[in-house]
């Protein structure tokens, strides 16, 4: 999903290539360097009770970039994740009880955490697809039921004790150690994704079959993905061990653990790093952000205690994300990134209109974060995305640049739909193609293709294209089927219809569409 | 060791219900349904709602906890599945994850946390099989698993029947010769949820105590391993399966768990009986094709 969003920028034809000014390079540098100064400025603002909250976020991040390495790149989902975090908890908490010292302690447990996700690893080199969801769903179940009750290893149902190391004993400074453990990952993922490893890991995921006659050792990136997926896990259940102090086997349930870990990673959006540490930090938090002292009310239930509401939440949250948004958190947070990383903020209209709902979310969450009332908080979001609402429809919508790229991909559908037509027509309408309903026009009214566009992509079309252009109008007209991405959107293959007037312009733009 | 086999088998009654759902399901939609057990729970939290607070009688209080779980395929299928359709089935299950986990939240927000009492549906004293007392209860889960089988076999060969096996096949083929898809996905979500809630119903009482999730706790993993052993598209297979799941789990649990002290005997060979299955033969005892 979000790893189709992480790929090159398209450019289309007849349209500068977007560079900084030096005036936005520092906007960027002071806007960065402001979050990543805001982030690792909580603990020292927050109370003590609040930096054990920061702590939870922190590995709970480190959980969700465990899990997006394996379900999100290797692309094998992962229903028994509370099996390599516990492990990693246990193992850490009975080294230190040992007296091996607190940074042995982590190095065992990330080391044990790799080693059983290779061991999953191994099974799913025979077993593909929903039998190996099922099979980490079991084993996820059996390491929680057999080796977590343990009773000379994990202490049984009394519980492991996993005391601090003295100079992480503040809550503050532990806060600190999640944070830094957390960055190193980042950094890690983000080297991961910008290898060969990561290419092909990826590439490996999406056809293994091709990835093979490439020459990539598809048995060993498998494995790979899978240790790099425990080791992190280890690292996160060790401090788990020391953040919670006491470990008991209760921690990591199937309902409470693995599968609110599967549903962060997804409502992230699997593959994009930012969205899979925010939506994760987000799951781990947002409990404590209900007033807990008083039960709520919900209509027809009756009085509700506030700890109850967020699994539900979260749940919801993953059918809408499957559902409605499909590249997660991830997707959404897109245009913030690419600005900060010196691009442009708005590639789509589609960008731009998703803007108002995110400025509700956030205006809702801020002040519903200090306790205030949620009538308040929701006419605060309201009245933001209103405004923000009307300034894009003022000032942002109206960007030729913008509205150039939608009608280009109007008339492909357009001229995909001719095609269509044109093959099938004789079918009777009940299994033919469906007729094009007013709803699948555009809502907002589209200007026709401005008359620069089509010259400008004739001025820069070269020899070979107008090659290429000709011999696709004599090619018989054939139906060809749309081929769905993983954003749901539709690409056109290359149609040979004759009559179609800005055919140099498609041509590039189906070119461009195809090679990236 | 005789009165674990015994226990299993009618333990096993259980997961066979479940397992067939879970096959339908796989044989519709192409999709494993982590919300089966769901089904059950929420058939068995209507009813005893119905029982403790509406007072009414047990065979309506059933018929209505059913129907809820009945309505709860359908509106899934509708919902979540059907706009789904054309997505990788690892969405799709783990859409169906989601749906399981709001349901469990749900049940637990709107009953309490704590463990409740279901009435059994018939009264008598056990008869005695080999130092084993089988409960009336028990019976009836067989019988009523036994029923299914038949009116299941009979099922398949109605016109409706036919429509569920093609459409299974191939459903552009089948849509081209008339059969409406969507009813066909319908009518396999229903059924697969009227298994479920059947299942939890009648195993509630057997148990003794349920709780939010219990049945996808106790039971979702069981049955999907007994659909795996019977090949994930054979009917017959599930039934067969789920009777031997419920016995190597029971002598399991009796041998490990009890006589070695080994925690959670019972998962582990289960879990085991999962991985040698698939290694070894991956379509399951009467399965045709390997699901991916």
């Amino acid at each position: 999903m979000a790893v189709a969003a992480q790929a090159p920028e398209v450019h289309v034809i007849g349209r500068p290539r977007f560079v900084v000014t030096s005036s936005g390079l520092v906007g960027r540098a002071v806007a960065a360097l402001a979050l990543a100064l805001v982030v690792f400025t909580i603990p020292l603002l927050t109370t003590s009770v609040w930096d054990n909250i920061v702590s939870l976020a922190a590995i709970y991040g480190i959980i969700g970039l465990s899990v997006n390495v394996i379900t999100g790149y290797a692309g094998q989902i992962s229903l028994g994740h509370q099996a390599f975090v516990g492990i990693g908890a246990f193992m850490s908490a009975f080294v230190v009880q040992h007296k091996f010292g607190f940074v042995a302690a982590v190095v065992a447990a990330s080391a044990i955490g790799a080693v059983m996700a290779l061991a999953l690893g191994l099974v799913a080199l025979r077993i593909r697809g929903l039998y190996m969801a099922l099979v980490t769903l079991a084993f996820g179940v059996m390491a929680q039921d057999t080796i977590f009750n343990w009773r000379s290893f994990t202490g049984g149902g009394a519980g492991s004790e996993a005391p601090r190391p003295a100079q992480f004993a503040s809550n503050e400074s532990f806060a600190y150690l999640c944070l830094i453990a957390l960055a190193l990952m980042v950094m890690v993922d983000w080297r991961l994704s910008k290898s060969k490893a990561g290419r092909a890991i990826v590439a490996v995921r999406s056809n293994e079959r091709v990835a093979a006659t490439l020459g990539i050792n598809t048995t060993g990136y498998k494995l790979f993905a899978f240790a790099v997926g425990g080791f992190m896990a280890g690292l996160a259940g060790s401090l788990f061990a020391h953040h919670e102090k006491f470990v008991y086997a209760n921690n990591f349930d199937l309902f409470t653990a693995a599968l609110p870990w599967v549903i962060m990673a997804v409502v992230g959006g699997l593959g994009s790093r930012a969205g899979v540490v925010i939506a994760s930090s987000f799951f781990a938090t947002f409990s404590y952000f209900f007033p807990s002292a008083k039960p709520w009310t919900v209509p027809f239930i009756g009085s509700v205690g506030a700890q109850q509401l967020p699994p539900l939440i979260g749940a919801v949250l993953l059918l809408f994300t499957i559902t409605v948004y499909q590249g997660g958190l991830g997707q959404q947070i897109l245009p913030y990134r690419r600005w900060l990383a010196g691009g442009r903020f708005l590639e789509h209209r589609e960008e731009a209109l998703g803007i108002p709902g995110q400025v509700l979310l956030v205006g809702f969450m801020v002040p519903f974060a200090f306790h205030l009332p949620w009538q308040f908080c929701l006419f605060v979001g309201a009245l933001g995305a209103v405004a923000a609402g009307a300034g894009i429809r003022a000032h942002v919508l109206t960007r030729p640049e913008l509205q150039r790229r939608r009608a280009t991909v109007a008339e492909l559908e357009a001229e995909q739909e001719e095609v269509e037509h044109e093959t099938l027509g004789h079918l009777p309408s009940s299994i033919g193609p469906r007729p094009r309903r007013a709803s699948d026009e555009p809502t907002l009214p589209m200007p026709a293709v401005p008359a620069d566009a089509a010259s400008g992509a004739v001025a820069t079309a070269d020899a070979a294209q107008a090659v290429e252009d000709s011999d696709a109008e004599h090619a018989p007209t054939t139906r060809i089927p749309a081929v769905t991405d993983d954003q749901g959107e539709t690409e056109v293959p290359s149609a040979g219809d004759p009559s179609e007037r800005p055919r140099r312009e498609l041509g590039a733009f189906r070119r461009k569409r195809g090679r990236t | 060791m005789f009165q674990a086999i015994v226990l299993g088998l009618f333990q096993g009654a259980t997961y066979a219900m479940l397992a067939v759902g879970l096959v339908l399901v796989y044989k519709g939609a192409k999709v494993f349904n982590f919300a089966q057990g769901e089904f059950g729970t929420l058939a068995v939290y209507v009813t005893w709602c119905m029982l403790g607070y509406q007072h009414l009688p047990y065979w309506l209080a059933a018929v209505i906890g059913l129907s809820c779980a009945v309505a709860l395929g359908m509106v899934m299928e509708r919902l979540i599945v059907r706009p789904l359709m054309g997505r990788s089935r690892i969405t799709l299950l783990v859409a169906t994850v989601g749906v399981a986990l709001a349901v469990i939240q749900t049940t637990l927000i709107v009953a309490e946390p704590k463990p409740q009492n279901l009435d059994v549906a018939v009264n008598g004293n056990p008869t005695v099989i080999g130092q084993v007392g089988i409960l009336p209860q028990q019976w009836l889960l067989i019988g009523v698993l036994a029923a299914v089988g038949i009116l299941l076999a009979l099922f398949l060969r109605t016109d409706y029947g036919h429509a569920v096996t093609a459409t299974s096949q191939d459903a552009f083929a089948s849509r081209v010769v008339g059969i409406s898809v969507p009813a066909v996905s319908r009518i396999i979500w229903g059924s697969a949820g009227l298994l479920g809630g059947l299942a939890g119903l009648l195993q509630a009482p057997i148990t003794g105590s349920f709780y939010p999730g219990y049945l996808t706790i106790t039971g979702l993993i069981p049955a999907f391993t007994a659909a795996v052993i019977g090949g994930m598209d054979s009917l017959a297979g599930a039934f067969v399966g789920g009777l031997a799941v419920g016995v190597v789990q029971s002598v399991g649990q009796y041998q490990l768990q009890l006589k070695a002290g080994i925690p959670g005997g019972s998962g582990l060979v289960v879990f085991a009986m999962l991985i040698i299955v698939l290694m070894v033969r991956p379509r399951g005892l009467l399965g045709k094709e390997v699901a991916a």
